[in-house]
């Protein structure tokens, strides 16, 4: 900057003395050497020179790998010469931006990949995909950009800079004046076989840096009042300007194939017109532009213009020859000549461009998502399966979005008008293109009156994710009957501060249930003390917090980013069940963080199919026998040959649903009697074993009943119903169970007692 | 696709493919040389088998294959690996599911063989496992031939024999025989309409010469004029000229037969005979003779250039020694070959550098084969490598 002050008022004398200076210059100095040794640099033909404008240009000569002939002859049919002048424009910002590359100004221009630009400017060829600023910060950069120019004008040499296998390279708008957002699909729904045009509904943005963002609907304007769309009639802003506008949108007939690369020359009407006679829609567009001419007669306006050129074959990453090239043309009363500017395309958001994004597999959108709780995990999980585009939402939270939410949510509320979650969740993924709809009443209600109608849960529901941590909700959902229940139930929380984190997913057909795996997860705290630790410590797990004077929230206090940590599997879990669908059995995935609080490591339980047994009392109590309990039963049976054998029952009991869920037997004490008629179970240390496994579980699993052998068959003997009529009398009104095991079937007698006191 | 003429780095010995850019993207490998070196992956040395199988396609069983497989002459450096990597017996056998760390192997379709197949192994025919593999297959492609009654085979089965033999020993192969000067288009009999063979070799046995010259096998050599098509206008963009190790002698009566017709010898592209060896452009040894001469007849016959035509050498960098093959003296002939013609001289083993290797490919634009792009690798790599393998005094 210095040096570029003195240049204003010094003399020639003193200009090399601020060569020397310029940091610009000083810096490109250094790379000349690397310059110079480049295998396809002949020689530096001139500069280092300072610019007037401030930067330093070098020309140097390139040797292009020519094919045989055209080396002969020192240049290719395309014109390209055998050594080519280069111009390396550094920027002032060198060597933090990288050069514009420009050739000589009679370079063949109707070659692919050259940027826009007037006759009189030196040609710029596009030489890389990506940013040139990072690529010459990648490895040996200039050597790489180099190496780019050096490929470039081969393939120019021998045109083949548009590599057909890989489809038809769309004109490069790299160097725009701005985008329209459109979605491709929906625009693609409008060409017509016939040659043709229509208007359609847009919006345009001009920001104070001159950027113009045009967004195109696809709702098509039929008859327009061209007089809405008129400058005048818009309310001025100074800094930026925005308002609606007219989209015209023309195409040519469907067998007019544009098989020719042209770059972009148009910013006339009138190039605009021959560059439509060239796509084969020029007809169409002629008739709509006298139209808008006559339409809006000499007002100011502004709009955009699409031409769809149909290609011989498809697009790069795309399914279809249809490539749509836009304009913004600009109509002032003062200007004899409309200006037209040549805008790049941004996609529309929406799922397929979501979905292409993430890498994952296409889905249809016609999959159902079922978020219950939309707090810190549920809007977690949801907007990441979101931002991969899978799905439709139907997202479940009463609760408004508080200030203190800021804390884990994955949104932010601009509004402050503590609006729903899930409203706020909603909004957010509608904006991304996908489909959400908030349910913001209590959920337990909305899920009484939404599933049994198979509103929500219909065949397309993939998956139910309970983010809740709400005991009720869970219990509600366990009584839903499994043939009504369509997509896997996918349970998630957080215990202990976010020491351990939970995903229990349910088999199919609800077997097991998330009751089921509830209690396998209690079980296992019975041998593992680690989980017993945070699992079973209520302490640790919800508090009150004040979140502003006199008003508390039941919740855990953790950082967002240890929060994350669980979330993204859990996502990455339900992802997995959408894009692949979930496996036969359930599976309890148990994430524990290390020491250092820095990774989970997860361990995956797979939990195979519950036996269901419907009390034969006729009192609407199921018994629902986990696997390994299940298992053990048989292989005790089996062991036990023609004796009768048998146990006590390990399980829970919910009242609400009415439901005894079996984990482990406890095996028949030494004093147990096993005959081939009966079986008597012992008491020697009995009480001591549950004692043990009511402690080491926190009280939530317990002693139930009994299960006894019958190895001939037969269905509950009289003295069975008697035993458990003293059992019940017992059990101070807990339902006892008295379970019989036959051969390929189970009959259970469950007695609810009376309540007595004592 | 544009068509292509790939050079691997296999240090002195030929591997070299032709894909063309029909619909089926034809392709055709003439001789293979797979080292032991190329497929240790602690070796700098290009991992040539692997350049090769991502340049082929595979069939719906997922089987990579070549069209035709040329094999110039059986000697060592022009078939290594054959075995080990290439699919040699009835489709019937193949192997779908390798053992651990093996790869499916790669079908040839079609093979073109010299006539040599039918010459028993003598003191002056040694043959190397993988030659006499490749001798036991086409024997076996032509007994599936004459079992069908000389009726087309299958791809997997079908087979050329390149040249008559003495004795009229291929005289009842009918149509799978090609005699020396015939021009054939099928490959893997499908006539794509991109690619042309003239048949120049080999030149077998003169009358006056005694049997064991004949078998110093280097007179053996297939040679063939290929012409290559950029796309369906452009039917000879390319002429490429290979004929593996043949000699001077079979190059000088070459050009006493098509002084005439030069344009038999036209070349775009020459794979320089013998991986640049001094013996195939004069009779005297580059070592010994003081001045060696070059023999006029070999060196035109080698000359025919159409504009700007390159030479490539595939073998290891040329120096200035005495080394013989690659010869400097050859190089420095050929380099003013192609300077006459404003043409290039490359070396496979010094591409891009002398010390890693790359595949070298030709682009078959419709202005002749066109090399790769002048690119420079990484400066600090090799600065790396440079002081790596040396030691420093440091006082």
């Amino acid at each position: 900057m210095v040096a570029n002050h003195f240049n204003m008022d010094n003399s020639e004398n003193s200009k090399n003395k601020d060569v020397q200076a310029n940091p610009t210059m000083e810096a490109v100095r250094q790379y000349i050497p690397l310059i110079k040794s480049h295998d396809s640099v002949i020689e530096i033909s001139n500069g280092p020179e300072l610019l007037e404008k401030g930067g330093v240009r070098v020309t140097i000569l390139m040797e292009v790998s020519l094919p045989s002939r055209a080396r002969a002859k020192k240049k290719s049919i395309t014109d390209v010469q055998l050594h080519e002048p280069i111009i390396l424009d550094f920027p002032k910002e060198f060597p933090w931006k990288a050069p514009t590359i420009k050739l000589r100004k009679d370079f063949n221009r109707s070659l692919p990949h050259i940027n826009p630009g007037s006759k009189n400017d030196f040609v710029r060829p596009c030489i890389y995909d990506g940013n040139l600023d990072d690529l010459l910060h990648s490895g040996e950069g200039m050597n790489l950009i180099l190496n780019q120019i050096s490929d470039w004008l081969k393939k120019a040499s021998s045109n083949t800079l548009i590599d057909v296998d890989q489809g038809w390279e769309p004109i490069r708008r790299d160097e725009v004046y701005g985008y329209t957002i459109y979605n491709k699909f929906a625009l693609r729904k409008h060409i017509a076989n016939k040659q043709g045009s229509i208007y359609l509904k847009g919006a345009l943005h001009i920001s104070n840096k001159r950027i113009i963002i045009g967004i195109t609907s696809d709702i098509e304007l039929k008859g327009p009042t061209w007089k809405e769309f008129r400058e005048d009639s818009k309310k001025k802003n100074k800094t930026s300007k925005s308002g609606n506008t007219i989209v015209l949108l023309a195409w040519s007939d469907s067998n007019f194939k544009c098989d020719t690369y042209w770059p972009e020359t148009v910013f006339s009407l009138k190039d605009l017109r021959s560059r439509a006679d060239d796509y084969g829609c020029g007809t169409a567009l002629n008739k709509s532009l006298k139209d808008i001419t006559n339409g809006m007669g000499k007002h100011d306006y502004s709009l955009l213009i699409i031409m769809c050129a149909r290609r011989p074959f498809d697009l790069i990453n795309s399914d279809s020859p249809l490539e749509f090239i836009a304009y913004y043309a600009k109509h002032e009363k003062q200007k004899p000549e409309i200006t037209l500017l040549p805008l790049g395309h941004l996609e529309e958001c929406n799922a397929e461009l979501l979905q292409r994004m993430s890498g994952v597999s296409r889905r249809p959108s016609k999959d159902i998502i079922l978020q219950l709780g939309c707090g810190s995990l549920g809007s977690k999980i949801s907007m990441h399966l979101a931002r991969a585009g899978l799905g439709r939402y139907f997202l479940f939270d009463n609760k408004n979005f508080l200030p203190h939410n800021h804390a884990r949510h994955s949104l932010v509320d601009f509004s402050n008008k503590a609006i729903p979650k899930a409203t706020l969740l909603a909004l957010h993924m509608n904006k991304m293109g996908i489909e959400a709809t908030p349910v913001t009443s209590n959920i337990i209600n909305c899920l009484d009156l939404l599933l049994p109608k198979g509103k929500c849960l219909d065949e397309n529901t993939k998956i139910v994710i309970d983010s809740t941590a709400s005991p009720s909700v869970q219990a509600k959902l366990i009584s839903f009957p499994s043939l009504k229940m369509h997509g896997r139930l996918m349970h998630t929380s957080l215990y202990g501060e976010g020491k351990l984190g939970l995903i229990a997913i349910e088999g199919l057909w609800r077997k097991p249930r998330l009751d089921d795996l509830l209690v396998k997860l209690y079980d296992l705290c019975i041998e593992r003390s680690d989980l017993a630790k945070i699992l079973l410590d209520n302490n640790l797990n919800v508090g009150r917090y004040d979140i502003g004077q006199g008003c508390g929230s039941f919740t855990m206090i953790m950082p967002d980013s240890q929060l994350s940590i669980y979330a993204a599997t859990m996502a990455e879990k339900a992802r997995i069940i959408i894009e692949n669908g979930a496996p036969e059995s359930g599976e309890l995935s148990i994430g524990l963080l290390d020491d250092k609080g820095l990774s989970v490591k997860w361990e995956n339980i797979l939990i195979g199919k519950t036996e269901i047994v419907n009390s034969t009392s006729r009192n609407g109590w199921q018994i629902r026998i986990l696997s390994q309990a299940n298992d053990q039963i048989i292989k005790e049976a089996l062991e036990s040959g023609k004796m009768e054998t048998g146990g006590g029952l390990i399980g829970s009991v919910s009242w609400s649903n009415r439901t005894v869920n079996i984990s482990r037997l406890i095996p028949p004490p030494s004093d147990s009697i096993h005959t081939g008629k009966s079986f008597v179970l012992g008491k020697k240390g009995l009480k001591e074993a549950v004692k043990i496994i009511q402690r080491k579980s926190g009280g939530t699993l317990t002693y139930v009943g009994t299960w006894h052998s019958h190895p001939a068959g037969g269905i509950p003997s009289d003295r069975d119903h008697k035993t458990l009529k003293e059992m019940a009398s017992m059990r101070l009104g807990m339902p006892s169970v008295l379970l019989v095991y036959t051969p390929g079937k189970y009959y259970v007698l469950v007695d609810e007692g009376e309540f007595t006191i004592n | 696709m544009t068509a292509k003429i790939t050079f691997f780095p296999v240090g002195t010995g030929d591997m070299t493919l032709i894909s063309l850019n029909d619909k089926p993207k034809t392709s055709v490998l003439i001789d293979c040389n797979i080292r032991e070196v190329a497929d240790n992956p602690d070796d700098d040395a290009c991992d040539v088998a692997s350049e090769l199988r991502n340049r082929l396609k595979k069939d719906g069983k997922g089987r990579l294959y070549v069209d035709a497989f040329l094999l110039s002459h059986p000697d060592k450096d022009h078939c290594s690996g054959l075995e080990k990597y290439f699919h040699l017996g009835a489709i019937s056998e193949y192997d779908d599911e390798p053992p651990d760390g093996e790869e499916k192997k790669i079908i040839i379709y079609e093979i073109w063989s010299s006539p040599m197949v039918f010459r028993r192994a003598s003191k002056n025919n040694l043959l190397t496992k993988n030659a006499k593999a490749f001798q036991k297959e086409v024997k076996r492609r032509i007994k599936k031939f004459r079992d069908s009654n000389n009726s087309a085979t299958s791809a997997g089965d079908r087979v050329k024999i390149l040249g008559e033999d003495i004795d009229g020993k291929t005289d009842d192969l009918g149509s799978i025989l090609v005699k020396v000067n015939e021009v054939f288009s099928e490959v893997n009999n499908i006539d794509s309409g991109r690619i042309e063979m003239r048949l120049l070799g080999p030149l077998l046995k003169q009358e006056d010469e005694a049997e064991e010259d004949l078998l110093l096998k280097n007179r053996s050599s297939v040679i063939i004029q290929f012409s290559i098509a950029s796309n369906s206008e452009k039917k000879d963009a390319c002429k490429f000229l290979t004929g593996g190790d043949a000699e001077v002698a079979v190059w000088e009566r070459l050009w006493e037969i098509h002084s005439d017709n030069p344009d038999y010898l036209e070349y775009d592209l020459l794979q320089a005979p013998h991986h640049c060896s001094w013996h195939s452009l004069s009779y005297d040894s580059w070592s010994e003779k003081d001045e060696p001469e070059v023999n006029d007849s070999a060196k035109k016959a080698l000359s025919q250039t159409r504009d700007g035509a390159f030479i490539m050498s595939s073998s290891d960098p040329i120096k200035d020694d005495d080394n013989d093959p690659p010869c400097y003296g050859a190089k420095q002939e050929y380099s003013s070959i192609v300077d006459n013609a404003d043409g290039k001289f490359f070396c496979t083993g010094e591409y891009p550098s002398t010390k890693k290797n790359k595949p070298f490919e030709f682009n078959i634009t419709r202005e002749g084969p066109q090399p790769p792009a002048k690119k420079s690798n990484s400066k600090l790599e090799a600065a790396g490598i440079a002081i790596g393998s040396k030691s420093f005094q440091h006082g």
